[in-house]
Formats: C-alpha cells, sequence, structure tokens
C-alpha cells in the first residue's frame, strides 16, 4: 500500500489551553513567545497522540485568529473594534487607510519552532489574500481587485521567506480562504489573486482551504486555473450525523473530480469529516463511511483526511476525540485497500 | 449583562434624539435564531454563510409554523440564546424587529411551499406581536417575495427593502414606512418615505449628512433616514458615531 493514501492531516487553529488565552492580549512579545512555544509542544503531542500524520503548526498558538494576526503587521490598516462573525463571536475588521506594507513577518516565529524541533510533516496556514481583503474595509485602493492583489504580494512576500527559511525540503502551505466563494462574479479575483501570493515559489505544495462556501462549483470552475495542489474543504458540517443516512453533505465530492479531470496537473482534495461547531464526536463507523463515499470518486493517493475546519471553536478534550476518531476511521479504511 | 447594555443603547438613542429603533439584537446570535428557539416545528440546521459576508447563521429547517411557545425567554444550550428575547419596551419609538418572510424563506430549508409558509408565518408574527404589545413593527427583507402581504399587519409597519432585489411584487402594496435607496420610490409606497442615508459596509463616517440631505428638503415634508444595514457589520465605536450623525440630522 502507498504510504501517501489518506494521509490524515490538521486544518489550522485549535483551541488555546487557559495559561495562553487568558493572557494572550496582555503579554509582552517575550512572554508571549514562551507560552505560545508551551502551547504548540502541548499540542503537537496531543497530535502526535490522535496519530495525525501532519502536524500543521500545532494548532496556531501563536496567532489570536487568522485574520488579525496578519493585519496587526501590516502598515495602512488601522482597526476600529470588533465587528460580529457569527453567533456572538467577533473578529477585529481592518479599515485599509493607506497603501500597504509588510512589517513584520506573519508566521516566522513558528517556522523557527518547528524546524528547533526537527518536525518535517509541517503545514504551515496562511490567510489568503482574497479573504484578507474581502474581511477589510477598503477605504483606499481604487477597487476590490487592486487591494485582493495588493494582499497578494504581500501574501507571496510571506512564503517566500517561509521558504527560503525551510530550505530545501518541500514546504506546505495552506491559503486559508473562507471568503473564497462569497462573490460570485469575484473569481476572477480570488484566481489572481491567489495565483499571485505564490507566484514563482518552487518547492512548496500549495493547499487551499475553503469553507461554508454556498456554492463550490464557483471555486471548482476556476480549479483550472489555480496554482493549487490541494483543496482542504468542509462537507461534514452539511452531512447527516447518520450513519445510513445518504452522503448529502458530500455530494460535492462528485463536482471536485469532474473539476480535476479536466487538468493534466496532479492534484487532490483534503476531505472534511468532522464539524468543528458541534460538540457532538463522530464515530469511527461514520467517519469511516464518509471516507468510503468520497473514495468512489477520488483515488486514496490524491484523497486526504482533515477536519472541516481549525478546531478552535471546542475544547482541546473534543478536539483531540474528533481527531482520534478521524484517525481510527482512516485506519479502518486503510486496512481495506 | 444583556440588559445594562440594551438600556445603555436605548439611553443613547433618547440622547440622540433618534425617533425609530429596535431591539439591538445584542444577544441573537443571528436573525433567526430565537424565531427558530421559540416557534414549534422549526430546528436548527447547518452553520451557513449570510448572503456575501463574514458572517454567519444557523439555517432553520422548517417541517411545520406551530404556535409561539408561552414563554419567550429562552436560554440554555450553546446555541440558543442567553437572556430575554422578546421583552416588551416602554419607549414611544420602540419597535418590534422581525426579519422579513421573504428573506426567512429563502435563508431557510423550508418543506413547504412560500404561500403555506407565509400564511403561517403571519399567524407567528402576529402571536409575536401581540405579547409584545407594541404599536410598531420593522420588517428587515433582505429577499422579498410577495412585499405586499405586509400591509395586512394592523401595527404601523417599517419595511426595508433594498432595491436592488426582486422586489415586483410591491404594485399595490402600502406600508407606514418603506425604506429603501431611493426616498422618491418609497414615498409611493408609504405615508414616511426611508432612504439610506448611512452606510453600514465602510467606516468612513458620512460627515456632511446635512449637506447632503439638502437636495431632499424640498420633496419631502418628513423623511425618514437610516442606515442601510445592520450597523453590527461595523466596529461599534464608528456605528456609535454614526448614530450621533443620524441625531444630528435631526
Amino acid at each position: 500500500m502507498n504510504s501517501d493514501y489518506l494521509s490524515t492531516q490538521e486544518i489550522g487553529s485549535f483551541r488555546k489551553p487557559e495559561y495562553l488565552s487568558r493572557k494572550f492580549r496582555s503579554l509582552d512579545e517575550n512572554e508571549l513567545n514562551e507560552l505560545a512555544s508551551k502551547a504548540t509542544f502541548e499540542t503537537i503531542e496531543l497530535y502526535e497522540k490522535a496519530g495525525l500524520d501532519n502536524i500543521g503548526v500545532g494548532g496556531e498558538m501563536f496567532r489570536w485568529e487568522m485574520y488579525e494576526h496578519p493585519i496587526r503587521r501590516l502598515d495602512g490598516i488601522i482597526v476600529h473594534g470588533p465587528v460580529r462573525s457569527f453567533d456572538n463571536r467577533y473578529y477585529n475588521k481592518g479599515s485599509v487607510v493607506n497603501k500597504l506594507k509588510r512589517i513584520k513577518s506573519f508566521h516566522m516565529e513558528e517556522i523557527q519552532l518547528l524546524k528547533k524541533l526537527k518536525k518535517k510533516n509541517i503545514k504551515i496556514p496562511i490567510t489568503g489574500p482574497y479573504t484578507l481583503m474581502d474581511w477589510s474595509f477598503n477605504e483606499y485602493y481604487r477597487d476590490r481587485y487592486e487591494l485582493a492583489m495588493e494582499f497578494g504580494k504581500i501574501v507571496n512576500q510571506e512564503i517566500r521567506e517561509l521558504k527560503e527559511f525551510w530550505g530545501d525540503d518541500l514546504l506546505q502551505i495552506q491559503i486559508d480562504e473562507p471568503a473564497a466563494t462569497t462573490h460570485p462574479a469575484e473569481m476572477t479575483t480570488v484566481l489572481d489573486s491567489i495565483n499571485e501570493s505564490v507566484r514563482d515559489i518552487n518547492g512548496i505544495e500549495v493547499h487551499l482551504h475553503v469553507c461554508y462556501s454556498i456554492d463550490y462549483g464557483l471555486l471548482f470552475n476556476i480549479v483550472p486555473d489555480l496554482k493549487v495542489d490541494y483543496y482542504n474543504l468542509e462537507f461534514a458540517n452539511r452531512d447527516s450525523l447518520n450513519l445510513n443516512a445518504d452522503r448529502i453533505g458530500y455530494a460535492d465530492v462528485k463536482r471536485f473530480k469532474d473539476a480535476m479531470d479536466v487538468t493534466s496537473r496532479k492534484i487532490g482534495l483534503g476531505l472534511g469529516v468532522t464539524d468543528v461547531h458541534i460538540d457532538d464526536i463522530e464515530t469511527v463507523d461514520l467517519i469511516k463511511n464518509r471516507i468510503e463515499y468520497a473514495l468512489k470518486f477520488i483515488e486514496p493517493d490524491r484523497l486526504r483526511i482533515n477536519p472541516d475546519c481549525g478546531l478552535r471553536t471546542r475544547s482541546r478534550e473534543v478536539g483531540y476525540n474528533k481527531l482520534k476518531n478521524m484517525v481510527d476511521a482512516t485506519k479502518e479504511v486503510l486496512k481495506n485497500l | 449583562m444583556i440588559t445594562e447594555e440594551k438600556d445603555q443603547f436605548y439611553k443613547m438613542m433618547r440622547v440622540n434624539k433618534v425617533d425609530y429603533y429596535t431591539d439591538p439584537l445584542f444577544n441573537w446570535q443571528d436573525i433567526f435564531r430565537p424565531l427558530v428557539a421559540s416557534i414549534d416545528g422549526i430546528s436548527l440546521g447547518p452553520l451557513t454563510r449570510y448572503f456575501e459576508t463574514n458572517t454567519f447563521y444557523r439555517k432553520p429547517i422548517v417541517n411545520e409554523i406551530g404556535n409561539v411557545k408561552n414563554s419567550l425567554d429562552v436560554d440554555g444550550s450553546e446555541y440558543n440564546i442567553p437572556g430575554p428575547v422578546y421583552k416588551p419596551n416602554e419607549f414611544d419609538g420602540y419597535m418590534t424587529f422581525l426579519p422579513g418572510i421573504g428573506t426567512f424563506y429563502s435563508l431557510s430549508q423550508v418543506n413547504m411551499d412560500f404561500k403555506k409558509f407565509q400564511d403561517g408565518m403571519i399567524e407567528v408574527y402576529s402571536q409575536i406581536l401581540k405579547i409584545m404589545g407594541t404599536d410598531k413593527v420593522f420588517f428587515y427583507e433582505e429577499v422579498p417575495k410577495d412585499a405586499e402581504v405586509y400591509g395586512s399587519f394592523s401595527q404601523r409597519v417599517f419595511l426595508r427593502i433594498p432595491l436592488n432585489s426582486k422586489n415586483s411584487h410591491i404594485n399595490s402594496l402600502k406600508v407606514y414606512s418603506l425604506i429603501t435607496e431611493d426616498p422618491y420610490l418609497s414615498s409611493k409606497y408609504s405615508n414616511l418615505p426611508g432612504y439610506f442615508a448611512l452606510d453600514s459596509t465602510s467606516t468612513k463616517l458620512e460627515n456632511d449628512l446635512p449637506g447632503e440631505l439638502k437636495r431632499f428638503v424640498d420633496d419631502f415634508p418628513e423623511l425618514l433616514i437610516t442606515h442601510n444595514n445592520y450597523l453590527d457589520f461595523l466596529p461599534r465605536k464608528i456605528a456609535d458615531k454614526k448614530v450621533e450623525l443620524l441625531g444630528g440630522v435631526a
């Protein structure tokens, strides 16, 4: 059996331990580095105990959340305060009021730590240019396209620097674009800005994470032109928890296969098998059933297994149990391949 | 804490001389959640993106439309509403907030045709308005399907509709106030035309609002000016400044 079959991965964030989350915003740089490093070790231990093949960056312990982390490292954008995203959760939305300039690397401290720990099986999530644009107020650039392309250049600069530090080994980069399909008329902006982010950078495997899409078909239409190797998508949220139900949440797997067949490049799918917005722990049988459904359309060396999205909204215990069942289910499926 | 915050909000409305306002919905996770929690036959579905925004809601699954539960003070699980939801309010300018029926239908998984859904919602909305005891109701309609139905409510209806939606069903609409991007159109269908004067998707402040509104002075003896969407999409300090701008016009 090929060792690339059904590799398991996480998507990015994981709930921070309280010693970090409670103090996060009041820590100075050294204190944050120390506590975030400790939390990263502990999260990697959990991931390894669960049996994950790819440990990401150990749960994004250095980041408050995916939007604010990069924009706080930019000139030209100011934050007036939080706005609601869902339920009673809020994020600090920035206003772009001047030409953007990166003043500090977004993720260098994470990659330095992982290299020091001699971890090779990593994947670095980076918030994508389209989402950074869409989640900001644009009060400087001519239009949304121009702003997205500016963010694309900045993300390119970041990835390039991370890759240079990482060295010759292949580096997995995950561009997070939850906003990718929210404006159907702007798919050209999505395409161009993501491609700009990875333009002329060699030695990276590019993942794209999209979730809670109103229509994945919009994304699949641009797959042939996107410089992306893996598409890590959310499915479990739209599926039934009933083992015997039709796998209605996974109907788009077939559509992905059709999109995949249009291109001659080898691309693959990261299959979301566990819902990150509910505490119910999906059973091994249910996850196994979801993977087996996807295998009807996607070859096992092109299929990776992951949660729908980052697990930071769940407790660490629930997050661990979801990952453990995900890995156990994958092992069960592998036995029959 | 929610009650205190709401009291502060109502105070801000009065201080700024804002004539009409709804509950600020601080404790509503999304615009459907209290209804899902309080109407028999409707349950919570998957987390779903709210139009083209970075905001999400739990999609209502509507199998039937039963009665409004006796107690509207729903609390409990993480998916429910923390604190009172439909709380009667004694202020004159207070309007009960309800999502438009077309919007509710379009953003839900509904296992019945629109007519049956609409009839059911008119009934439960009437029950809620009776409990609230207010004489004014604000319908937030993003996807109008049959806007004329709002003329059937006995309360003073304030109806918010964006013109870029399909609103072909308004030919014989008559409500107290129709709020759109175009006050001339609003005046055809309502006593008090409403106008989106403030942009809730930009942190830029409309500092010359009085100047901008001068062009309407000769045409409208009365004009309701408001913002084009929830102020929830803006950071609070900017939203508060926009409320002050509204008051400044008055």
